[in-house]
């Protein structure tokens, strides 16, 4: 009974106490006293809120009946969170925010549809703030916006042609099983991340990420492991990369708030490494198929919004050629992203992309068709194909593609947020190949035709709800607890014919012979739920846990599911009374967490038979070996670190990370005596482990008015060992070099060692002398690698930018050099051929291709000049992989670009009042290589960015110089 | 009321937890391939033994590809149009032919795939035990079977001189034992034969050319091991005049290997002998088909068999089993041994031969079994090796093999 009294008297008393409040006040910088327009000002509890108009004024008017809190929030600041009573004179309030150098308030994600900021997330945040990069540079592709920017992540492209595809490494490469490439997700929808390409044209595939615009893109985070990714599940396992498309902004002043930005840029690719005479007789040859391929952008983006709607749409037309012929890149995007606003407990977004690309490819890689295979394999060019005949080879690939998405977001209660997020990724490819007939093609001298036809439809739904909450005072609670399901199914389609009778007609129908012919369809799902718990005590403690299970559909067996947990602690040192004021952050961090590889659709189907056509019809055939006793793989990752800023101006970061892998699955050849070939069996086969640091120092020693420097240092040591391969026998690439094997590295080379000459009685070399066992060799993926970059801004309007990055402790086989020698193309080895007396004789390894160099003397058998030509000799001896793999230690001046901004020459002068920005700038990219490897490039691999084969160059594409020069308007 | 809501979250848990395991198990089947266990059906036998053939033709014709490389009766030449290979160049050398030759692999493992589906087809068709086309699947495994076995001994050898092979994972096989299993499952086979449906087969049309083929088989397997009286009994009950080739047979889908890698691109020649067995006599020209290709000042002799993408290639013919019959007969009764040549001879048109001792017996062979495999294991036999001892006389067993099978170790290249 007095309860209920007191709780009238309560209401009564509320009631009764209602003010009207009249807020207004003032938002500057606090250092420099800069009104600051456009900053965020809202009650968190209420949702009430306003924007501060240019000259830095807010004005806020409601109703309260207590003390309130308001946060002002505002990019490239601290967020204030300040609490004023309803009684105190609100008037003439001034706010100084502080700035936020190293984004430690910016919202990062550390899971699946958490959201926390850097300052206490529990994981090593790994994050590039694209929009800031393309303002002051220009980037033809993703991954650029990516390399040396994020410690413990590597993303090269696997060969150097234009749209050519990805391949990701992150921190020690996590479990055996797959590939190693994260998972992709843009605003929340998994995009197709699949190499494209049905036609053979060598190694080189076409990603699907060659259809994202950089110019779209605000920012980039990657969660590099289990510890971060748990809650993602099973595709957390290698990683998860989170991007972010542009979003409408307020973007006061002029009395709009609408934002136009234009943005051109022209430049050209070109070729770095010339081969040199002394590596190729045929030198020449290849280096005069290469062009420069010049690169045409424009990006017109309109955006803006105000209380109740936010929109960002842009069009971006890329046209870019390659530094081979028939390689270029026309690509046409479309982009609309609106954020709206209906009543103040719901948020509604929606976005779409459409891409229509258009990808031409040389022929290149293992494949007589191929400029450089044409070019650099013997001394005499052009003996498999023509030059001209080359040349007319056309690939084409069509693809369009949308990309949207829907995300609803409502807070019922005042504590309670739902959010559901629904979006699919479509495309349509079409491949098409066309050899002319007449042109004395080997294998189809009168034409061939080749369509290949993709379709690719993936749908992604998340939902999930959020509760927080204060338990206590100074113990908070935030509870989270979701769905997530994944449905893709795509379909393809060859045709193949050969046998023109003539060239004007080149329709596949007026072809001779079909020669192939068949489709293909994959239907696969994914679900998983996931829950995860914060507490977070008096803002300097937090402990997370979370678990999530996870389901995929198998054909044919139970639906393989399986329990992901994750936990974490984070401490604010920096809250203690009694820790140093100059370190501004101090945070230490650990986290576990688990995740792993589903087996794929087939993988537990012991025997899957398909249909062959021939001589006797359609009959059947094996098409893979399964494991009916295969189980899930798990990865465990467990990070260590902290995160430490001192006098706001630095920034220090370190992770020591361990990862650890059991049951991994991998593919077993079995041996052909036993028929079943025609896939690898996978099997658990045992277990992986590696660890490694990353850290990243960041410094702005100097920031004015007109000049700030912005350093920015990383440096990342991975290593891994397979610890058990369960009894099996080591696992070699198709190429017999590189293994999978316990007390190794993976991927390393492992082969046999040529350890000398061996010479007969009478002195004459009779073949190199090799070790009887395997030995290592090195590892294609290196130990350390790291990058530097500056920004530095002077006389205010000038900005400088300049990044170099590094590898170390890396071997690269060069597979190219090998065959190059095996066809006498290899100058060295024919002079010391000739000096040995066996050229154009002799044995056949030799003899064959090599014949003698004409003023070049034999040398005399027992001589020391003979000797040394022997052992020389040997060490060139191309039947052994072992003498073609060398260290490829690089150090890339990545990037350098210099701009200039007009904004302030333009303000004085009334005509261009209604530009808002107008900048002009230079870059280059690839600028120089200094590396002990003797190819091409040590960044390419001939094997695309999917197999086994790791870090062999056959006859791959460098990666080209590319200078831009750019222009950037916005009104 | 917030009991209630922890209710229904907790409902929401379990529903979902309990559905999502439906969800992805709803996925559309697939259309292009299918669990072994659903071919275990009467009217799936059609479509086994189909694919039992297929994988026969698609190694075929690849083997007596390498084979002929590695004997005298193709080389290769790195001048020729198109030649590429150095896998093709280091078999026709033979000195030094590396266990990873990824040519040798492509014959190597599709072998085993045909020695399996063969296997496989006879333990499936077994169990199955009924069906119209149950006797036919049970021939062609066991024929097939034997066969792959056949193969094995005669193509393959884990040393230079040491012939054999592998059967599922198991120790190496020598020759001689190996042709005592090919000899049990065409046996086996022979057992087979009372089957309607050979009327609609393309390669064997008939029962009794079930038999007679099977038995010319049989006496091969017999001649090449060196048992000449059990030879002689089989090759008596062989194939006869009139009979059709047993063939391997292909499309354009499926095409002749001899039709890109020996014609349109030249990777393997002829040997110039074959030119001169037509010079001495312009009927050659009937069964030994040649011509010339010219590049510049050089010229080569290309085999004008397979020209093109669909033609099939003799695997056994009545002319191989009476020139196994004149081999048998050649010391104990060499008039009959004759009459056996000149048999094979008339049916080109060519005109009969009046002596006959080995060395004509061997161009016989040499002339007539041209492209068919049959002259390596004649350069072993007659013992007229025409390279350095040393070398190798048959295709090595691969890497991948001694890689995943541990009862096989070798040292390194």
């Amino acid at each position: 009974m007095v309860k209920k009294l007191l709780l009238v008297l309560c209401i009564v008393f509320t009631v009764s106490s209602l003010f009207a409040v009249d807020l207004k006040g003032i938002v500057r910088d606090g250092k420099t006293q800069e009104a600051l327009s456009g900053v965020n000002i809202y009650i968190a509890a209420t949702g009430i809120g306003t924007t501060s108009d240019e000259d830095g004024y807010f004005h806020l008017t409601f109703d309260a009946d207590k003390d309130f809190e308001i946060t002002f929030e505002y990019v490239g600041y601290k967020t204030l969170r300040k609490t004023f009573s309803p009684t105190e004179d609100l008037s003439k309030l001034v706010i100084d925010l502080e700035e936020d150098i190293f984004q430690t308030d910016a919202i990062v994600a550390t899971g699946l549809a958490s959201r926390t900021s850097k300052s206490v997330a529990e994981v090593a945040v790994a994050r590039v703030q694209a929009s800031e990069l393309t303002q002051m540079n220009t980037y033809q592709s993703v991954n650029q916006l990516v390399t040396g920017k994020i410690a413990g992540v590597q993303m090269k492209p696997s060969s150097g042609n234009v749209g050519s595809g990805f391949r990701f490494y992150m921190r020690s490469g996590g479990g055996l099983n797959g590939d190693e490439q994260p998972v992709i997700y843009v605003d929340g929808i998994r995009v197709d991340n699949a190499q494209l390409g049905g036609d053979y044209v060598g190694g080189q595939g076409v990603s699907a990420l060659a259809d994202l615009n950089p110019e779209d893109i605000e920012d980039i985070q990657v969660l590099k492991g289990s510890a971060g990714a748990a809650t993602y599940g099973t595709n957390g396992s290698n990683g998860v990369v989170l991007i972010t498309t542009k979003k409408g902004k307020i973007t006061p002043g002029m009395g709009s708030s609408m934002a136009i930005n234009y943005k051109m840029n022209l430049g050209y690719n070109e070729q770095w490494y010339k081969y040199s005479k002394d590596k190729f007789v045929s030198a020449d040859d290849a280096n005069a198929n290469f062009k420069t391929g010049p690169i045409a952008k424009h990006s017109l983006s309109i955006s803006g919004g105000n209380q109740s709607i936010k929109y960002f749409t842009s069009f971006d037309s890329h046209n870019e050629e390659g530094i081979l012929p028939n390689n270029y890149m026309d690509r046409k995007s479309f982009r609309g992203n609106v954020e709206v606003y209906p009543h103040e407990q719901v948020t509604l977004r929606f976005g779409g992309n459409y891409v229509l690309n258009e990808i031409t490819r040389p022929q290149n890689d293992n494949n007589i068709f191929g400029f450089l295979g044409n070019t650099l394999l013997f001394p005499q060019s052009y003996r498999f194909t023509d030059s001209l005949a080359i040349r007319r080879i056309e690939n084409v690939l069509v693809s369009n593609r949308f990309i949207g998405y829907a995300e609803l977001v409502y807070s019922p209660l005042k504590n309670l947020e739902a959010l559901v997020r629904v979006g699919m990724d479509q495309s349509d490819l079409r491949e098409d190949t066309t050899f002319p007939p007449g042109l004395g093609y080997a294998l189809w001298p009168d034409g061939q035709r080749f369509i290949y036809n993709r379709n690719n439809k993936q749908f992604t739904l998340t939902g999930s709800l959020r509760y927080e909450t204060d338990i206590t005072d100074g113990l908070h609670s935030k509870s989270l607890l979701g769905t997530q399901i994944f449905d893709r199914k795509a379909r393809t389609s060859t045709l193949q014919g050969q046998d023109f009778s003539t060239e004007l007609i080149s329709d596949i129908g007026a072809a001779e012979d079909v020669t192939a012919y068949g489709e293909g369809k994959i239907h696969q799902k994914d679900a998983g739920i996931f829950f995860e718990q914060t507490f977070a005590w008096q803002n300097q403690y937090y402990l997370i846990f979370g678990v999530r299970r996870d389901y995929a559909s198998t054909v044919g067996t139970q639906a393989a599911s399986i329990w992901y947990p994750k936990a974490s602690l984070v401490v604010r040192m920096d809250k203690y009374d009694w820790f140093p004021r100059t370190l501004n952050l101090f945070k230490l961090r650990a986290a576990y967490g688990e995740s792993g590889q589903l087996p794929g659709l087939t993988d537990g189907i012991p025997l899957l038979w398909t249909a062959a056509t021939g001589g006797y019809g359609a009959g059947a055939v094996l098409s893979s070996i399964g494991n009916a006793k295969l189980e899930p793989e798990r990865v465990k990752e467990l990070e260590f670190g902290f995160d430490a800023e001192f006098l706001n101006r630095y920034a220090f970061e370190f992770t020591y990370y361990r990862q650890s892998a059991s049951n991994s699955i991998i593919g077993l050849e079995e041996p052909p005596s036993t028929g079943l070939t025609a896939s690898n069996r996978p099997f658990n086969i045992g277990a992986i482990e590696g660890w490694g640091i990353e850290t990243m120092l960041q410094a702005t020693p100097v920031k004015s008015q007109d000049f700030q420097l912005d350093l920015s240092l990383i440096y990342n040591y991975q290593t891994n060992e397979v610890t058990d391969l369960g009894g099996a026998q080591p696992i070699f690439d198709g190429f017999d070099v590189n293994v999978i094997k316990e007390g190794l590295p993976k991927h390393e080379f492992y082969t046999y060692a040529v350890l000398g000459a061996t010479f007969d009685d009478s002195g004459v070399y009779t073949g190199p002398d090799v070790a009887t066992e395997r030995s290592s060799f090195g590892n294609p993926i290196p130990t350390n690698t790291g990058s530097f970059s500056t920004n530095f801004r002077f006389l205010k309007n000038f900005n400088f930018y300049f990044m170099v990055d590094w590898a170390s402790n890396l071997k690269v086989f060069d597979n190219t050099g090998v065959f190059a020698t095996r066809f006498g193309n290899n100058p060295e080895f024919n002079r010391l051929a000739t000096q040995l007396g066996i050229a154009g004789g002799g044995p056949g390894y030799v003899a064959y291709f090599v014949e003698p160099v004409e003023g070049v003397e034999e040398l005399t058998p027992g001589t020391p000049e003979y000797k040394a030509a022997a052992e020389k000799f040997a060490t060139l001896d191309w039947r052994y992989d072992a003498n073609y793999i060398y260290d490829a230690d690089y150090l890339k001046i990545r990037e350098i670009s210099l701009s200039y901004t007009f904004n302030d020459l333009l303000k004085n002068v009334s005509a261009f009042r209604y530009i808002r920005n107008l900048t002009i700038g230079f870059s280059a990219r690839n600028v120089f290589t200094f590396t002990d490897y003797p190819g091409a490039d040590p960044e390419v691999n001939f094997a695309g960015s999917r197999s086994l084969i790791r870090g062999q160059d056959f006859l791959t594409l460098q990666n080209p110089r590319t200078y831009n020069f750019f222009v950037q308007l916005g009104l | 009321m917030k009991k209630n809501i922890v209710f229904i979250i907790v409902m929401a848990i379990l529903a979902l937890l309990t559905s999502c395991d439906n969800y992805v198990q709803d996925v559309d089947p697939l259309i292009d391939r299918v669990e072994d266990d659903r071919l275990n059906s009467p009217d799936q036998l059609d479509f086994l033994i189909k694919g039992v053939k297929h994988r026969f033709s698609t190694m075929y014709d690849n083997l007596v590809f390498l084979a002929g490389g590695l004997s005298d009766e193709l080389y290769y030449d790195a001048n020729a149009p198109g030649s590429s290979f150095p896998t093709l160049r280091e078999i026709d050398l033979a000195e030094d032919i590396r266990r990873d030759n990824n040519s040798v692999d492509g014959v190597f493992t599709p072998l085993g795939e045909l020695r399996f589906f063969a296997d496989n087809l006879v333990t499936r068709a077994t169990s199955i035990g009924t069906g119209e086309d149950l006797e036919g699947a049970l021939f062609t495994g066991y024929f097939f079977g034997g066969l792959a076995r056949f193969f094995y001994a005669t193509y393959f050898g884990l040393y230079q001189e040491q012939g054999g092979g592998v059967i599922d994972g198991g120790p190496f096989i020598p020759s001689s034992d190996m042709y005592d299993l090919a000899i049990e499952k065409f046996t086996e086979a022979l057992n087979h034969t009372d089957y309607e449906g050979f009327a609609n087969w393309p390669d064997i049309t008939s029962k009794e050319m079930a038999e007679r083929l099977t038995h010319s088989m049989i006496a091969r397997c017999y001649l090449y091991k060196g048992d000449a009286a059990s030879a002689l009994t089989h090759a008596e009950m062989g194939m006869q005049e009139g009979d059709d080739p047993f063939m391997s047979l292909y499309s354009a889908i499926t095409n002749n290997v001899w039709y890109y890698q020996a014609n349109e691109r030249h990777q393997y020649l002829v040997d110039d002998r074959f030119a001169d067995y037509i010079t001495a006599d312009p009927n050659e020209a009937n069964r030994v088909k040649i011509y010339k290709v010219e590049s510049g000042s050089l010229s080569w002799w290309q085999q004008a068999f397979y020209l093109t993408l669909d033609a099939p290639i003799n695997c056994m013919t009545w002319q191989e089993n009476e020139l196994m019959l004149a081999e048998l007969k050649l010391t104990s009764d060499n008039a009959a041994a004759l009459a056996h040549v000149n048999k094979v001879r008339a049916s080109h048109g060519l005109d009969p031969l009046t002596t006959l001792d080995e060395a004509a017996l061997i161009a016989e062979r040499d002339k007539e079994l041209m492209t068919t495999g049959a002259r390596l294991p004649d350069q072993r036999r007659f013992d007229i090796w025409h390279l350095p001892a040393g070398t190798w006389k048959y295709l090595p067993i691969t890497q991948s093999e001694i890689n995943g099978n541990p009862n096989l170790d070798v040292g390194p290249e």
